[in-house]
């Protein structure tokens, strides 16, 4: 009897197919499926066998892959066992296990869908002679975390064979001798509990999550790592399916939600490009972004729209639903295996894949309407006529009635504003601004069985802006497979398809712009009412002419391919390949109708294609042992990836009419053009996990990277990283502090690159162009043959702790990142005829800290958890070895962090004279009203000197709140359209109801100089358009109500929410402007452009507020 | 199963050690620099990019135009559009981070390092091509200089020492980073000896006949400027002279067919190509108000007009006019605008159309500077009087002959009429050393300020006075 106990429990070991089924089961209670299926089994399940010369183990094998049996064996008794030759179509299990065991010493039993072999001496021993009287127990177990049922918890008579599992509701019947015993109760996961039966029949159990025994297992660069022995400092993202389902992306849900990263979308335009920094900006010229992998491919994340208009954001054709976790690693320990490009941090993301069992559905459905986050006030007609008049009146001359000699003033407004004589008084805002929709359809589908499993999902996504002209419409489906070929071999591969349609507008900068409509006059009317069509003769741009007349497509069809082969050499040591393919094929379609800006006199149009094709390959070895007290896990490898970009674009002009708009029918080309590059890199790589006594930790890693993007003279890098961790709680003198449940400590030091210019920056280039339809050639680049990485020198100290039983846990982090060799676009003399050349030089710094807590506030029924992050990044510039570098009022500047504003300082209004006022700022304290004597100085940050989030949790009963709220706290935005909007009437632009605040006669105390028409007085660059961006924002707040189990039951689906969120729905800032949450991206710019020019606010669209609705359910 | 396992493992090793040795991926669409200045045909296209390069919006295809008018106006054109940056040179208040300044200055740099890079590699050319080569060169650097230096230095005194700063003179080719180096202003006295230079060399190694390209009365003709502004007006007759008895130059019929059109006509010296597929839009964008071309930013007052006598047609206006007219639809020098913005004023006729060469040096200038010239001096350089060279202008534009011994004021007046909107105004009035806007020819804020981020990578060089 004791021999076979220990049978027993080596056989629950070895038997990983088994324990597979019971953590995918467990996972399927975690993610809170709360599934009970119908416990209809057929007994006499019928399938179809071919066994040519098969062991006992091929023909096992082959039944779990073809029905729903799982098997219970010892390898001890089935091996040897082989030579089965049988042909069986149709056939009942039974019938197959009885004629494959005959002649065999094995027997078999068979309870709900278990199928358990034994020796017959195991049976004999078993049974007695004469068998004794058996009672029957029932009961139910369920989860001490939840309260849910467990399905697959393994029960057994302790000190026998005799054993079952539970159903998907959690019950169990087993029956047990008359004299009782022990019930054992084990579910991987759990912890193990022992029940004496004594006299009861029914027997519930509650099990407690192991927290040890899970063995929580998190995604690493190129492999997996126990989450205990993680010695890197990284965040993972908790991927809630109820977010999936609201929020329209995963960048989006990132926002607040973790510590250290700091997310910025550019614009409430759909699509737009989305910043993303991890631990502030390591570079000043390069590449500022994380480097995103899928699945262990690198995938494409730059925006490759055209160069006249804002980027756009390929990220977004990843499908949110599809994605089942997300690792931001951000020290040094973490990133350093990505070697050259991993300075801005790392982003993995691992795709669904499915899980064996019965096969899942879900569906869900979200529609909701889009608004402005903000409106802002503008003057209306009356208002404008007051103020332009005014305006007018300051300075024409009194003795001529002429404006600068020329014209009077009525005659200047009729031939400015032609309309303003006619009562109209029209919202242009409103012109520019709608309520939009949205809509997202969501299905999927996973399964399989032990050999086989999937996941399949559809994703239509399809909304409509609050900016006139924009919007988007997405298609995607994925399919991950996964193969277990034998025990050693699997292999699978993952497939995403995305179709995204955008109808976009044109960038801030320009007339066609939207956005740019509020400058129209509110005397100037939408139509003109003699034609009734669209008015063409206003000051400014109708550029709804534009959205009438024009198109301005991007379509993008983008698949990637991830394949992968796992192989089990020997024990302790695998093998895995893995080839992956990121192709995206963009086609832009733009058309200016013959009443647009651009397409007179007869439309314009415009092709462009970009494919960009990228193709990753990663190969490494994995080797891991553990005896009780040392623990080694290692990986070798190497990778390439390469990819190429090839484009081409044709415009064309004279089209027979505006219901033509494929370049087809144009009469004339008027440019074209082709392009290609690309780019590789060539990696090898290895790394070392080390763990003493489950308690003292030491990892190193360390890569060689090559990349054609490096000079001839530096083509090689070398990028290590070593950590160390303590993971206290585990020490004999911590056992009595009972309070504390967990505390690591844990520090890295290590060195990784930045590699993300140009493609042929170390080049010296000529470029082709023409002159008179002749081949002309210019010269565009100078050499720098020594260009290589920039390299990031990182330290970072940790500590990861959980009190109460973890019912608070967190963890708080400090590093320091050093910059060295900047790939600085280092300004030349422009009388060298070149402007900038891409050079090695200069260094930056960041350092901060970042806090992360979550509290268990309360626990049952009504069940409370707060999760609350905050970082602070500090930037320093140390050494840009030249000029100062700036874009518009933006700047870098050594000893500044990066990006500050430096503008000559406001003074408000002299109240005698109405002029406005600026600082000199020579030392002397004076104010001037001459512009030019003002000096500028450093007057503000877009850099936040704190962000985070918190978020708040409630359950009660079936009901759920969440409400997530981000900040950030310390920026300045640059509202630079107020030169122009908020610019007491200087000019004819219609302007914000703050500006009727002007100066007016001596005495008068206000920060609005006099309206003098034609004359800048005051809207200069200065600091009177420059504001603080602090915002406080209820970033999403959802209510959903799970459907009762009753109600459920009666629908035979397993769960059902219907919820109501709102994104953005209320921001408390004192940002005047739209939204404090912006950036004007400049159309076509460089990554040293994006870097720099943040917190800008020129005509951009103000952030989306949405309301939604939805229903997920699960069958 | 474990040799499956190996079999599996070597063949993934094998395949990505097959994609190895990848890491040289060439430029596609550009060739690099040792290459480019290695044979004839890459030099001579080098060249041609610098053509290309002195087309640019930013200097001779606009803005050398538009700072001239826009400095020099007092009234009689218009700046109705909404950029920052014109606007400062109409109110003469220039910032030192006025962009368009930064970008003239840049790209002025930029095509001379073209021209200078093109002379460094001129023994690669077969020697019968070199001559006519380096002449190009020669004669768009010292132009390019010319312009510059009126641009950025104080006017250039006759009889003076002139070592007021002219801009810096960079002769030599940056080939490598290394050759980027700080260098200071020349005295305004320098650029113009460089720039005589340039241009005697240019005119004597230039052939005749060039096609589009810089022909030798080209660089006369450019010649001819220098001299005048310099007031040195016998040499500036002189080369006048040669162009118009020489060159083979002959006035079109009316001054309407000089303008707008697709290729070079008779009275064309040089001119700057467009073309459908490629071309320099901003001189039409500025003072075009048509169908599908201009946004009627530049804007005539009908003051101008009273300039002109009823029979010239240099000065009359179409007042009929329709939303689909193109220059096709014009046959009057001026014509109220029908722009989609900005519409309504009174536009020229002379930058109708922005696939039309751009006039850079016309015969009917050549005209004017020999009777100015001639006239200064009293002499007679050629076989015109200053009145009839005068009434050669005149009468091709159908405007009654002015009678003989004409005075400075109605040569000076002829050359405004003739010459308007073509970037010579403000040059003129500064030798003539009239006052501008009321303020004096000479004043600090007529030039342009050194751009602030030029200043901040060379310490040399020294702001403008005006601009400190």
């Amino acid at each position: 009897m004791k021999k076979n106990a220990s049978h027993w429990s080596t056989r629950l070991k070895i038997c990983s197919k088994f324990l597979i089924t019971m953590k995918l089961i467990f996972f399927i209670v975690l993610l809170d499926f709360g599934v009970s299926f119908a416990s209809v089994y057929s007994q006499n399940q019928k399938i179809s066998l071919q066994l040519e010369n098969s062991s006992l183990q091929g023909m096992i094998e082959q039944i779990q892959a073809q029905s729903n049996y799982n098997f219970l064996y010892s390898n001890a008794d089935i091996e040897g066992i082989d030579g089965l030759n049988h042909s069986f179509s149709n056939t009942s299990v039974k019938e197959i296990l009885e004629v494959c065991l005959e002649g065999t010493d094995l027997d078999y039993t068979l309870r709900d869908r278990v199928i358990v072999l034994k020796t017959a001496e195991e049976e004999k021993e078993k049974q007695p002679a004469t068998p004794p009287d058996e009672r029957t127990i029932t009961g139910k177990v369920i989860s001490g975390k939840n309260g849910k049922p467990i399905p697959g918890v393994n029960i057994l008579l302790k000190g026998t064979n005799q054993g079952t599992v539970t159903d998907m509701s959690g019950r169990y019947n087993l029956e047990v001798p008359e004299e009782g015993g022990t019930l054992v109760f084990s579910a991987v996961g759990y912890q193990k509990v022992e029940v004496k039966i004594k006299d009861q029949k029914t027997i519930n159990v509650t099990l407690k999550v192991d927290e040890v025994a899970m063995e929580e297992v998190v995604v690493v660069g190129y492999g997996t790592q126990r989450k205990r022995d993680v010695t890197g400092s990284m965040s993972e993202v908790e991927v809630k399916e109820e977010a999936t389902v609201s929020s329209p992306s995963f960048e989006e849900a990132l926002q607040g939600s973790v510590p250290g990263v700091n997310v910025q979308k550019s614009s409430g335009k759909l699509g737009g490009a989305i910043m993303m920094k991890i631990r502030g900006s390591s570079s000043v010229s390069a590449d500022n972004q994380p480097l995103y992998v899928v699945d262990g491919m690198p995938i494409t994340s730059q925006s490759y729209s055209t160069g006249g208009n804002a980027p756009t954001n390929p990220l977004a054709d990843l499908n949110y639903n599809a994605i089942e976790s997300i690792q931001v690693l951000k020290d040094a320990a973490a990133t350093a295996i990505y070697g050259s490009r991993a300075s801005n941090g790392v982003v993995l993301i691992t795709t669904k894949g499915g899980k064996a069992g019965e096969t899942q559905y879900n569906a869900s459905m979200t529609m909701g309407t889009n608004t402005p986050s903000q409106l802002r006030d503008w003057c209306n007609a009356d208002q404008y006529m007051t103020m332009i008049n005014e305006s007018l009146n300051n300075v024409v001359d009194p003795e001529t009635g002429l404006y600068d000699g020329w014209k009077t003033p009525e005659a200047l407004k009729d031939l400015y504003i032609p309309g303003w004589r006619n009562d109209n008084n029209v919202n242009w805002q409103q012109q520019a601004l709608r309520q939009g929709m949205v809509k997202k359809f969501n299905f999927s589908a996973s399964g399989g069985n032990k050999k086989n499993t999937f996941y399949a999902g559809l994703t239509y996504n399809d909304q409509t802006g609050i900016i006139m002209g924009n919007d988007l419409e997405k298609i995607s489906g994925r399919l991950n497979l996964d193969h277990q070929a034998s025990d050693n071999i699997k292999f699978g591969l993952s497939t995403n398809f995305t179709r995204t349609q955008q109808n976009r507008v044109t960038s801030d900068n320009t007339w066609a712009n939207p956005m740019m409509l509020v400058a129209i006059p509110p005397v100037q009317p939408v139509k003109n009412p003699e034609t009734d069509k669209l008015n063409t003769n206003t000051v400014y741009y109708n550029s709804l002419i534009s959205i009438r007349d024009g198109r301005n497509k991007r379509k993008s069809y983008r698949a990637i391919l991830n394949g992968y082969m796992d192989i089990q050499i020997v024990k302790n040591l695998s093998f895995r390949s893995e080839v992956g393919t990121d192709i995206m094929n963009q086609f832009e379609k733009t058309y200016w109708g013959r009443q647009t800006n651009w397409g007179q006199p007869a439309g314009e149009g415009m092709d462009r294609e970009v494919g960009v094709r990228n193709y990753n390959t990663n190969n490494y070895f994995t080797y891991d042992w553990s005896n009780d007290i040392h623990r080694l896990k290692a990986t070798l490898g190497m990778s390439y990836q390469e990819k190429q970009t090839e484009g081409s674009r044709l415009e064309a002009k004279g089209f027979p009419s505006d219901a033509f708009k494929n370049l087809s029918n144009a009469s004339e080309v008027t440019s074209f053009g082709e392009w290609g590059y690309g780019n590789s890199f060539l990696s090898y790589y290895a790394r070392s996990n080390y763990q003493y006594k489950g308690k003292y930790l030491l990892s190193l890693s360390g890569r060689i990277d090559g990349s054609s993007r490096f000079g001839e003279n530096s083509k090689y890098g070398f990028f290590p990283a070593g950590s160390l961790g303590w993971i206290i709680s585990e020490e004999n003198f911590m056992q009595n502090i009972e309070a504390i449940s967990y505390l690591k400590l844990r520090t890295s030091y290590g060195i990784t690159g930045n590699a993300g210019i140009g493609n042929y920056e170390s080049y010296g280039l000529y470029d082709g162009t023409t002159y008179v339809g002749n081949p002309a050639l210019i010269p565009a680049q100078l050499k720098s043959p020594n260009l290589k990485w920039e390299t990031t020198s990182q330290f970072n100290v940790g500590l990861d702790y959980g009190f109460a039983d973890d019912r608070i846990s967190g963890s708080i982090d400090y590093y320091y990142k050093h910059t060295t060799d900047l790939l600085l676009n280092r300004s030349l003399p422009a009388t060298s005829g070149f402007g900038a050349v891409t050079k090695n030089v200069g260094s930056l710094k960041n350092y901060g800290l970042e806090f992360a807590i979550t509290t268990h506030n309360l626990k049952g029924q009504f069940s409370w958890i707060t999760d609350f992050n905050i970082s602070a990044n500090r930037n320093e510039i140390l050494d840009i070895a030249g000029p100062e570098i700036s874009y518009g009022s933006n700047y870098v500047i050594e000893g500044e962090d990066i990006g500050v504003f430096k503008l000559v300082e406001y003074a408000g209004v002299h109240p005698m004279t109405g002029d406005a006022l600026f600082y000199k700022n020579d030392g002397s304290g004076m104010t001037t009203d001459d512009y030019n004597e003002a000096n500028r100085v450093v007057a503000g940050s877009p850099n936040p000197e704190f962000t985070g989030g918190l978020n708040n949790r409630f359950e009660y009963k079936n009901f759920d709140l969440s409400i997530l709220t981000n900040f950030v706290y310390g920026n300045d935005v640059y509202l630079s359209a107020g030169r122009y909007q908020s610019a007491n009437f200087e000019w004819w632009d219609n302007q914000t109801t703050d500006q009727l605040d002007r100066w007016q006669e001596p005495g008068d105390v206000t920060d609005v100089p006099e309206p003098r028409f034609g004359q800048a007085n005051g809207s200069q660059h200065s600091t009177r358009y420059l504001h603080e961006g602090s915002y406080l924002r209820i970033k999403q707040l959802t209510l959903g109500y799970n459907l009762p189990e009753s109600v459920l039951k009666n629908l035979r689906i397993s769960s059902a929410r219907i919820f109501v969120s709102a994104s953005n729905l209320y921001t408390f800032t004192n940002y005047p402007g739209y939204d404090p949450e912006v950036s004007s991206l400049p159309a076509g710019g460089s990554s040293q452009a994006y870097n720099v020019m943040m917190g800008v606010d020129f005509y951009t669209a103000p952030q989306i507020r949405s309301y939604k609705i939805g229903l997920d359910v699960n069958f | 199963m474990i040799k499956r396992n190996i079999i599996l493992v070597v063949f993934f090793l094998l395949v990505s050690v097959a994609c190895d040795d990848q890491l040289d991926v060439q430029p596609q669409q550009s060739i690099e620099s040792d290459k480019a200045l290695s044979n004839p045909e890459n030099v001579i296209s080098t060249l041609r990019g610098a053509y290309q390069s002195a087309r640019s919006r930013w200097l001779f295809g606009s803005q050398f135009n538009e700072y001239s008018e826009l400095l020099a106006s007092s009234g009689d054109l218009m700046f109705v559009g909404s950029h920052k940056e014109p606007q400062q040179f109409m109110a003469k208040e220039i910032n030192v981070t006025n962009s368009y300044v930064e970008n003239t200055w840049d790209v002025g740099y930029e095509t001379i390092n073209i021209l200078n890079t093109v002379k460094s590699a001129i023994d690669v050319l077969d020697d019968s091509e070199q001559d006519r080569v380096l002449g190009e060169v020669l004669f768009l650097r010292g132009w390019l200089y010319f312009n510059m230096v009126r641009l950025w230095g104080l006017p250039y005194e006759p009889g003076q020492t002139n070592d007021q700063p002219g801009v810096p003179l960079v002769l030599d080719a940056t080939l490598s980073s290394e050759d980027a180096i700080e260098v200071e202003r020349a005295s305004v006295h320098q650029c113009y000896e460089q720039i005589i230079s340039d241009l005697k060399q240019a005119r004597d190694l230039l052939p005749a006949q060039n096609g589009v390209y810089a022909n030798t009365y080209a660089a006369s003709a450019i010649l001819s400027r220098v001299y005048l502004q310099q007031s040195k007006f016998e040499l500036a007759a002189t080369e006048a002279n040669r162009v118009i008895e020489e060159g083979g130059f002959s006035l079109v019929n009316t001054p309407h067919n000089e303008y707008n059109n697709e290729s070079n006509t008779s009275e064309d010296i040089f001119a700057f190509q467009n073309s459908l597929t490629d071309n320099t839009i901003w001189l039409t964008q500025r003072y075009a108000s048509l169908n599908g071309m201009g946004r009627g930013d530049y804007q005539m007052s009908e003051d101008f007009f009273s300039l002109f006598n009823s029979g010239d047609l240099r000065g009359q206006i179409q007042q009929e006019t329709y939303d689909s007219y193109t220059y096709e639809d014009i046959d009057r020098m001026y014509y109220i605008g029908v722009g989609p913005i900005r519409s309504g004023g009174i536009n020229t006729y002379k930058y109708g159309n922005y696939y039309a060469v751009i006039p850079s040096i016309r015969l009917a200038e050549m005209y004017l500077t020999r009777a100015e010239a001639n006239h200064q001096i009293s002499s007679q350089v050629g076989p015109n009087t200053p009145t009839q060279d005068i009434n050669t202008v005149r009468s091709r534009a159908s405007a009654e002959p002015l009678p003989a011994s004409v005075t400075t004021k109605q040569i000076r007046n002829e050359r405004y009429r003739e010459l308007c909107w073509e970037g010579f105004r403000l040059h003129d009035l500064k030798r003539w050393k009239k006052d501008i806007a009321g303020y004096s020819y000479d004043a600090g804020n007529l030039i342009l300020p050194i751009p602030a981020a030029e200043l901040e990578v060379n310490d040399k060089l020294e702001q403008n006075p005006y601009y400190k």
